[in-house]
């Protein structure tokens, strides 16, 4: 930058000595310039401004002697008498001013001597350089300079809107325009106090992020919104770019990266003042006309659409329509074959007819071909395919009252099996509920077991749930009790064994956890469904009850699923004789019942606490069981009664009481005489009954005695006679 | 008189020699009572106080209300009877404290089923 200074009067004609010494001394003073680039020459019209440097010369006084710099205020701060205000004073008035502040405090100041030193330039750099503040520059920098001093521009910086701000004035300059072309007078020329202002690109939004450059320009590069070109669509960086006199769709087209694989590029839209315009840039290129090229102007919008959306058309085009996994148009070679068109296609789908493809040929005519039958035999031979033919691969063949059930994919279909009127697959959709399902299915049929409702899910562990349904229907509660039902679930409802006698293959699909099990005198022992809503009773009545020799007295229920074991004895005769309910027991799934046999048993099986031992001259002598409400006489009758050999009277009774043990008779033929009830001994459990024969009674045995002695007698008294 | 000694002695020896044969008699036990006590009355007061409770037992209808429990309470009653006749005093003194708890039971039973304070 040059310093301002007065040109040099017009030498008046005729003085030619006088301007070649002016040459000479013009000369002398270029030579010596580099020398003394700081120092400036004095010059008396030289107006004084912020930081420039004045040196003080005054002989005697160190303390005036030296530079003083022009502070941001235009002051100079002198030793003894503080700030003197030089700013836009000529150096001689700046010497006079000096000189008389400073005659208040110094004698001698008449050859203090005032030079400008040297001039530097306050410039203030904000915005988006590398360290924005005040920066000291020499008095000829420029902006490059200035912010070079600040650290540089960082990335996101505006670079053709910089400002520079002096006093409430901001000027816009391009720096940008700088850069490309090297033109200084583009850029503004600096002052004292100047400020110099970066702005960042709207492309950096409004969010701090530190971008790279290639981000930045993937966004494109367009500064000003109203004349930024906007790209966007099927292009690999969309983006607003800036417009520049001479550039074409195409160039805006390759500055977004190009076209991506899926652009259609036959129909590639503009927009230009407000009018849609439609650029085939494939004729484009297969012509190279540029009159089909529309032209771009500024603020113009560009869209790429998708190949999709577009109907494509060309000389090499068929068609795949009707049941293809992804059916449109594809560019085909002249000998294409069905199957490279079917596999380019996706192949049929699962609902695909593929007996009955048709080939819609572009001339009109239709052909029909059976892919299953070629591909099962090889018969026949593949058709081909011409440009502008279409292969239609219809739907299977449905009822007219059920649509394929192929139709419903597994994701919207939920499978009802078992005990039901229709069992099949059902569309589902979540508003529905179990109770519409089981409706549509037409309802459990007589048979089916609501109270084991199988569901087996498609999602999570698909492990099968159970519900009562049956409990459900028979108290009521809210809907939303009701097993959750999603698409690919599976609903079960197990059958009821039919019959008692002919479903043992039944009862084997039934799991562990719904059945019972009773065994022994039954009429039909096994395995039978079970459910918490039936009882003891139950279970003995599917069974067909007791057989003639059960032992209802001694029924035993095992109960099973504890932590130990536990079995009941039930008095099922006593039931029948008091009808209390709380003598039955409650079963569970689960539990064994065993009915045993009150005939065909093993003796060891009745404890000697609960039997009597009848022995001696009875008909039937044994091991009977007794109840205590019975008598000795009963128990005598049970055992066939005494036998002809019986000593009746001594009927003996052998009692074992918890404390002590004791021996009583019974004289039954006295009883029989008297019916003396008082005479009747005590029989309990454990006791023991014997009936004497008639060879122990005393008369027996005092004859027999004396039998054997009469003959002794009988030889002594013939001896002694 | 050698006769009449021996009118005499003979049958002296004969019972004698018989005695001897029959040497290993055992007398018979006595006369066993009590077996069907029940059909008369008792002679026991106590046993006659718990029949009472017994039988007013049986007029709360316990029959209907606890029809097991008072069918067992019955035949506990029978042999305390029986026992109490038959000479078995301890094996009574069982049967009476089993005898009490059944019928506190089927009190309790009775009062829960009709509201009835228990003992009532």
């Amino acid at each position: 930058m040059a310093l301002p200074s007065r040109l040099p009067k017009r030498p008046s004609p005729g003085a030619a000595p006088i301007l070649a010494a002016l040459f000479v001394f013009l000369g002398m003073l270029a030579l010596a310039w580099p020398a003394a680039a700081q120092q400036v020459a004095p010059n008396e019209e030289v107006r004084l401004r912020i930081g420039d440097i004045l040196n003080l010369s005054l002989p005697g006084e160190p303390a005036l002697n030296g530079d003083f710099a022009v502070d941001r205020r235009g002051r100079v701060v002198l030793p003894e008498v503080g700030p003197v205000e030089v700013a836009g004073r000529t150096l001689a008035e700046a010497n006079n001013i000096v000189r008389n502040t400073l005659s208040r405090a110094y004698r001698n100041v008449g050859t203090l001597q005032v030079s400008l030193k040297e001039r530097r330039l306050f410039i203030t750099v904000l915005g988006y350089v590398g360290k924005p503040g005040e920066v000291d520059l020499p008095a000829d920098a420029t902006i490059q300079e200035a912010i070079g001093a600040a650290g540089g521009l960082i990335q996101g910086a505006q670079l053709d809107k910089l400002q520079i701000r002096r006093g409430n004035r901001v000027t816009v300059f391009d720096y940008k325009k700088y850069l490309d072309t090297g033109d200084t007078r583009i850029l503004p020329t600096l002052q004292p106090l100047d400020v110099i202002f970066v702005p960042s690109s709207p492309a950096t939004g409004n969010v701090q992020i530190n971008f790279d450059s290639r981000t930045l320009a993937d966004q494109g590069d367009a500064a000003d919104a109203s004349s930024a070109v906007k790209v966007f669509g099927e292009v690999n960086r969309a983006g607003s770019f800036g417009y520049k006199d001479g550039l074409t769709i195409v160039d805006m087209i390759m500055r977004a990266g190009g076209v991506t694989r899926y652009a259609s590029i036959d129909r590639v839209r503009v927009i230009d003042g407000g009018e849609p315009k439609v650029f085939n840039l494939r004729a484009f290129l297969d012509t190279g006309n540029p009159a089909l090229m529309p032209p771009l102007k500024p603020g113009a919008t560009i869209f790429v659409p998708k190949e999709e959306e577009e109907i494509r058309r060309s000389v090499r085009t068929v068609y795949a329509i009707g049941e293809v996994n992804r059916g449109g148009a594809f560019d085909a070679a002249p000998d294409s074959s069905l199957v490279e068109i079917l596999a380019n296609a996706g192949g049929p789908t699962r609902y695909a007819d593929t007996t009955r493809i048709r080939i819609l040929k572009a001339d009109g005519g239709v052909e029909s071909f059976n892919l299953a039958a070629f591909t099962e035999g090889g018969k026949g031979k593949l058709p081909e395919i011409a440009p502008g033919d279409a292969v239609y691969v219809p739907e299977k063949i449905e009822a007219a009252d059920r649509p394929s059930w192929l139709k419903i994919p597994p994701q919207r279909a939920v499978e009802v099996i078992g005990a039901v009127t229709r069992p099949a697959r059902y569309e589902w959709s979540d508003e529905m509920s179990l109770l519409d399902l089981l409706g549509e299915a037409g309802g459990p049929t007589q048979r089916g077991d609501l109270a084991h409702l199988q569901i087996v899910r498609a999602r999570g562990d698909g492990k099968a749930i159970t519900f009562d349904l049956a409990t459900f229907l028979a108290e009521g509660g809210p809907i939303g009790k009701l097993p959750k039902i999603q698409a690919g679930d599976v609903i079960r409802v197990p059958e009821l064994p039919s019959s008692p006698i002919d479903n043992k293959g039944n009862w084997v699909t039934l799991p562990k956890e719904d059945v019972i099990y009773i065994m022994g005198q039954v009429a039909i022992p096994g395995r039978y469904a079970f459910n918490k809503n039936m009882t003891f009773l139950d279970i003995l009545t599917a069974a067909n009850g007791p057989t003639q020799t059960a032992d209802l007295r001694n029924v035993r229920i095992s109960h099973r699923g504890l932590k130990g074991s536990k079995v009941t004895q039930v008095n099922l005769a006593q039931y029948f004789a008091t009808g209390d309910e709380t003598l039955l027991p409650k079963v569970r799934t689960g539990d064994v019942i065993f009915i045993p046999d009150r005939a065909n048993k093993d003796w060891f099986e009745d404890p000697k606490e609960n039997t009597i031992r009848v022995l001696g001259a009875v008909a039937k002598p044994g091991r009977y069981r007794f109840a205590n409400d019975m008598t000795l006489l009963d128990l005598l009758a049970e055992a066939g009664g005494p036998t002809n050999e019986a000593y009746q009277q001594k009927i003996v009774v052998v009692n074992l009481g918890c404390c002590r043990e004791q021996a009583r008779v019974f004289n039954l033929v006295e009883f029989a005489r008297t019916g003396d009830i008082t005479k009747l001994p005590v029989v309990q459990s454990g006791d023991t009954v014997y009936v004497p024969n008639i060879n122990q009674s005393d008369l027996k045995i005092f004859t027999d005695a004396m039998q054997n002695i009469l003959p002794i007698i009988a030889l002594i008294a013939a001896f002694g006679g | 008189m050698t006769r009449a000694l021996h009118l005499t002695l003979l049958p002296a020896l004969a019972l004698l020699l018989s005695g001897c044969e029959s040497s290993n008699f055992t007398p018979w036990p006595p006369q066993g009572t009590g077996g069907l006590a029940e059909r008369r009355p008792s002679t026991d007061a106590r046993i006659d106080a718990l029949q009472q409770r017994l039988f007013r037992l049986a007029e709360r209808n316990a029959r209907y209300y606890a029809a097991a429990d008072f069918q067992d309470a019955e035949i506990t009653m029978i042999r305390v009877r029986r026992l109490s006749e038959g000479g078995f005093p301890e094996d009574c003194e069982i049967e009476i404290a089993r005898l009490k708890v059944q019928m506190d039971r089927i009190d309790r039973t009775i009062a829960m089923k009709t509201g009835a304070r228990a003992g009532a």
